[in-house]
Order: C-alpha cells, then structure tokens, then sequence
C-alpha cells in the first residue's frame, strides 16, 4: 500500500483535533511503535520500525463514527526477502457508520465483513437493516475485494464481491444465520456461495453448525457441526464434525481438477479443577480419501494459582498421512506488581514428513519479555526469542515497542 | 444427503427449541476468564475461550450474531488474521512487521508443509496464493521440495536408456508416442495425481497460473490427461456459463 495512506490516515487525525469541543463526543487513539531487529529468512539482519496507529470517533449526536487501523513500516535491512526500499503502509479498516436512520446504518470504506456465506476485507459499502421484522435483520455489502501479500495489500476493480446475510438476534440465544455471497473476477461469475450458521442453548447442550455451499460446483465448500454438552459440573464434553472440499474460483484452471474431500472428527474433553486448573483432552481423526488417514491427540492445561500468575503448557502428537509430529508448548504471565508484567514461553517441535530419509527434525522458539506501563494511558514492551531449526543454529529477534493512547 | 439430513434437523430444533435468556455480555468485559467460567459453569452453560480456542473460535466468531463485541474490537480480529500489532501480547512473535497467530508456532517456515496437510483450506482464510505463497515458493529448486512426485519429475525421464529426455520434445508431440494418453509408466503419474487430489492448494502456491497443468491436462495439446471429478456433466454448465467459457478456453 501507498505511503499517501498514512498521511490520510494523519489527515484524519489533525481534522479530529480541529473539532470543536462543544461538536467532539469522543475519540479514542493509540499508536504503537516497534523496533524490530532480527534475521530475515536468510539469515541477513532486518531491522525495521513500524507503527500501528488506531482511530475512533465518535460525533457527540453519535450519528457519524470513523474508524481506522493501519500501520507503517520500513525495512533498514537487506531487502533480499522484501524487495523494496521506500516506506510502506497499510490499511486493515478505515471506514465510516451513518446512523441517520433509526433502524438502518451504513458503512462506507474498507472494512471486515463476516457473513455466514463468506468473509473478507474489502473496500465498498454495507447496510444494515437491524430491524427487518421482529429479531430478523438483513445485512447487505458490496465492494471491492483486499488482498494482503508480503509487502503489499491491493485491491482492484476486477475482483468485485456481493453478498447479504439474514440474521436472527435477539432471540434468547439463539443464534442463526442465512446469506448468499457473489465474487467476480472482472465480468464472470468466480464463486456463488450460500452459507448457514446456527447455534442455541438447551438445557445443558449448545449445538451448533457453519455450512458453506459452493452453488457452482455443487459441493459444500466446508460444513462444522458439533454439540458442547455440560451435563456435569467439571467437564465438557465436544464433538465435532468437519469437512472440507475445496473450491477454486470458476475462472481459475484449478476449478476444472478434480480434488479429494476431507473430514475430521474431533472428540474433546475439558476438565474444570475448580477456578485455578482448566485441563484439555482432545483426539481428531483425519480422513483423506485412497485410505489414507492420520490422527492428532493433544493434552494441554492452564493453571491460575493466583491473580497475579498464569501458567499455560500443550502436548500434541500427530501421525498419518503427511507427516508425524510431537510438540511441546509452555508459557506464562507474571504480574509483578501494576506496572510490572514479565511473560517467557517455549515451544518445540520434532516432525519427520514421509520424503525424509533422515532422522526426524526439530524446531525450538523461546521467548521473555517484561511491559512496563508507564502511565495508564502508555507503556513500553522488550521482548527477545531465539529460534533453533533446521535452517539457522541460533536466529534471534529483539522488540522493543512504546504505546501510548489517548 | 446425510449432510442434508442433519441440516434439516438442526434447523428444525434451533427454531423450536425453548428460548433461553441472555444475559447481555457488556458488563463481563473486564472479567477474568475465571470468573466467566464460574458463571458458565454454574449455569451449565458451555463454556469457550479455552485453552484451544485459537482453535476453536471460527464457528464463534463475529457475525452478526455473535457476542465477540461485547468485549474484543474488531482490529484483534485482524491482528491474528492480517498481521496486525496493535493488540498483540508478549508471546506474538512476527514474520517482519507481521504479527503471526499462535497457530504458527517453533518457526512455522518448517511446519507449514505439515500443517497444511491438516486442512486444504486452513491457509487460505489468511493468506492468497498468488499474493503471499508464491512469493516465497517461486524462488525453491525442484530438488528442494517435500512433494515426492516433484523429484522424480518427468522432464528428465530419457525415453529410452540412452535415448533423449522428455524435455527435448514440444507438447504436440506427446501423442505421438502417448496415442489416447495412456503413460508406460505410472508411478510418477499416480503419485502426482494422489498428492494433487488431496491438497491442490497447494500446487497453487507455486504454479499460481497452472499453466504446467496443462502440459498434460489439455485436450488441444499435450498429453491429454482428463482431469475432471465425476460428477463434471452435472457442474460443467454452470462453471461454464459463470466463467464464459474462460476457463473452458484454456484445454478446449
């Protein structure tokens, strides 16, 4: 993205802090800027400083909101992985909402939208009737879709996706939704997606589901439907069903192939000791077709003795089809005091892939890092990690970052 | 069928299933996760934000419906999904300026084939092929790659021992000696299309035009491989209408 994005973005700020205070409801900022030093993946040092810098504002009649998110960077390094040397900024959101009409409010600029059919950053314009009838509303968007590469985020008139959601609120907890989502590339049709998620409470039970239909193809794209049962005061019980088929857009050579389905099935069980242990059991069976399959079992647990101290750690274990793999996680927080907030982890993983003659692999990451909050509306981080892998005996990286909000 | 089964009766019991109360969310925002399980656990109501939930919250995640924004922005959404700092915590680690989920854990450059495995499509809901995995796999040897039908490619199969490699001759020509497209031998041809098959996402990531595909796949030139799934005559209309005939255009 271009530069001249940020200096819109500092635009904003300055016409924020001419409103007057009799016309200013709120506005809400912070900036964090990051020095990072490190090793690129060749092994060449790459400093680069970034800022990320949020906006909210609110007008007092609480009609008119903007919101944006982006950030800035430049790479001091090598270039050899990032290929450009100027200044480089991006927009995750910049958008606003008009709510000028009491059951209808609009939303203008790049934005997330999340339906049930798809989801997307993009850059257009969303309606939203909250009061269709009773507790259905209807959500309807249009816009150009943002794609986010290495050092780049673009997004161009070819790329044009429509879609609407119809969505049940308000009706206890249950929850559902319905919507249909159109792309294009240029012209022609690329996907036709209908979606479905749903989900409620009864009793002790929470089932839910989240279909997505591929109309084109005739095949769902990905379907979840799972339950949560808390029929016990100690545990919870999950079972969940998974498949996936992917699609390619109609305009691409790769939606002609012919492609294999997947499926999981995944049984959990969390165990509650109480409010200070939370433990986790999970298996998931992996089904790929020509009779291949794999499974993933995993063992993991959070401690909270204190207020001021959280311990997490993780075991997982996967073998089958596409590779074996046993890893390790381990990490904490330690609230010194208020100001204080020190956190170190570690994660290590040995995996062996079906092309290997060699012995199994391993790759280690460990971490420490102390915030200091300065005031309440500032603080300072460091954090330094270490990473031993196949690739590098030792690649460290170094952040040092300094927030401040008002 | 059996999908549209169990649809039709999850349907059917969320709209007639008893109304719970709610209890609006916004006055939890600033909760421990302790105290939200208490309550939940309290009032059996199943609980989340666990210690898989990075895992586990898409189904959750904010809808229209969803009740994330009781206590989270929007910008954490997309500090794990699009590389985002502002949120982030001391245990983020980055690729450069982009701010990695912890998904991608212990140098994710080395697990990523591995995971990828996991789910076809677990990538693609944070990164573009041809924007983002290109990048990086355009610059790898054949030699250098996992997949195993990448080492025993056919370019430098001699035709026969002493005779010239497949290189050597022009795509019409493969008929010549490939009459109704059927290969001496299948080893390398078998394994390609099982690896394919199963994650084509992939082949995607290095080939984002597919234009190698059609060394083989196409009916005008090449070997003529059929690459189509079964049940093409029932989708082959409406891909055709969507695209124009675009894509058709390509092999035919």
């Amino acid at each position: 993205m271009r530069s001249f994005c940020f200096v819109g973005l500092l635009a904003g700020l300055c016409i924020c802090a001419q409103v007057p205070a009799s016309e200013a409801r709120e506005i809400d900022f912070k900036s964090s800027t990051q020095f990072i030093w490190g090793d690129d993946l060749r092994g060449d040092g790459e400093p680069l400083l970034a800022n990320y810098l949020k906006l909210d504002y609110l007008k007092d009649d609480e009609k008119i909101s903007l919101n944006a998110y982006g950030r800035v960077w430049k790479d001091f390094g090598s270039n050899k992985v990032r290929r450009h040397d100027d200044v480089f900024g991006r927009f995750y959101y910049l958008y606003a909402d008009l709510e000028y009409f009491e059951s209808t409010s609009l939303r203008l600029g790049r934005q997330f939208v999340n339906y049930s059919a798809d989801s997307s950053i993009l850059d257009g314009v969303t309606a939203d009737f909250h009061d269709l009838y009773e507790h259905l509303g209807l959500a309807v968007s249009a816009g150009y879709d943002v794609k986010y590469g290495l050092d780049t985020d673009y997004s161009s008139d070819q790329d044009l996706m429509a879609g609407f959601d119809f969505y049940l609120k308000g009706y206890g907890a249950t929850r559902l939704e319905v919507g249909y989502m159109r792309r294009y590339d240029g012209t022609d049709i690329a996907r036709e997606t209908f979606g479905l998620n749903a989900s409620t409470y009864y009793k002790y039970l929470r089932p839910y589901t989240e279909l997505r239909y591929s109309y084109l193809t005739e095949s769902f794209d990905e379907a979840v439907i799972g339950a949560d049962i808390m029929y016990w005061d100690k545990f919870k019980l999950k079972g969940e069903y998974y498949q996936s088929y992917p699609v390619f857009d109609a305009t691409s050579i790769y939606s002609v192939f012919a492609v294999d389905q997947y499926r999981e099935y995944l049984a959990q069980v969390d165990h509650f000791y109480g409010s200070k242990l939370t433990m986790l059991y999970s298996w998931k069976w992996q089904v790929y077709e020509d009779n291949d399959t794999a499974s993933t079992a995993r063992v993991g647990g959070r401690y909270r003795p204190t207020d001021k101290l959280i311990a997490s750690a993780a075991l997982d274990c996967r073998d089958g089809y596409g590779g074996r793999l046993w890893g390790v996680e381990l990490y904490g927080d330690y609230r010194y005091d208020e100001k204080i907030l020190v956190s170190a982890g570690m994660q290590s993983d040995v995996y062996h892939r079906p092309s290997d003659t060699e012995e199994w692999r391993d790759a280690t990451r460990i971490w420490g890092g102390v915030r200091w909050s300065i005031k309440e509306d500032s603080s300072v981080d460091l954090r330094v990690e270490d990473n031993y892998n196949e690739t590098f005996n030792n690649r460290p990286v170094v952040r040092v970052t300094l927030d401040v909000s008002f | 069928m059996v999908l549209r089964i169990v649809l039709a009766v999850a349907v059917q019991a969320i709209l007639l299933s008893s109304v719970q109360a709610e209890t609006p969310h916004e006055f939890f925002a600033d909760a421990s996760p302790a105290e939200c399980n208490k309550c939940h656990l309290d009032n059996k109501v199943a609980t989340n934000h666990g210690a898989l939930w990075t895992l586990e919250h898409g189904p959750y995640a904010d809808k229209k419906t969803s009740l994330c924004a009781a206590c989270h922005e929007q910008s954490e959404c997309l500090d794990c999904h699009y590389g985002g700092g502002i949120g982030r915590d001391l245990h983020s680690s980055t690729s450069g300026a982009d701010y990695m989920p912890k998904s991608h854990r212990s140098d994710f450059r080395e697990l990523h084939p591995l995971k990828a495995k996991e789910s076809p499509q677990s990538c693609v809901k944070c990164h573009d092929e041809r924007a983002y995995c290109a990048r990086c796999h355009e610059k790898f040897n054949n030699a250098d790659l996992s997949v195993l039908s990448h080492r025993k490619g056919f370019s430098n199969l001699e035709v026969e021992s002493g005779g010239p490699r497949h290189s050597s001759f022009a795509q019409g020509q493969c008929a010549n000696c490939h009459p109704d497209s059927v290969l001496p031998k299948h080893e390398w041809s078998a394994s390609h299309a099982r690896e394919a098959r199963k994650n084509l996402t992939s082949c995607r990531a290095c080939h984002p035009e597919g234009a190698v595909c059609l060394n083989c796949h196409s009916a005008k030139t090449g070997l003529g491989r059929n690459p189509h799934p079964k049940d093409w005559s029932s989708i082959a209309p409406k891909l055709e209408g969507a695209s124009n005939r675009r894509t058709c255009n390509k092999c035919h």
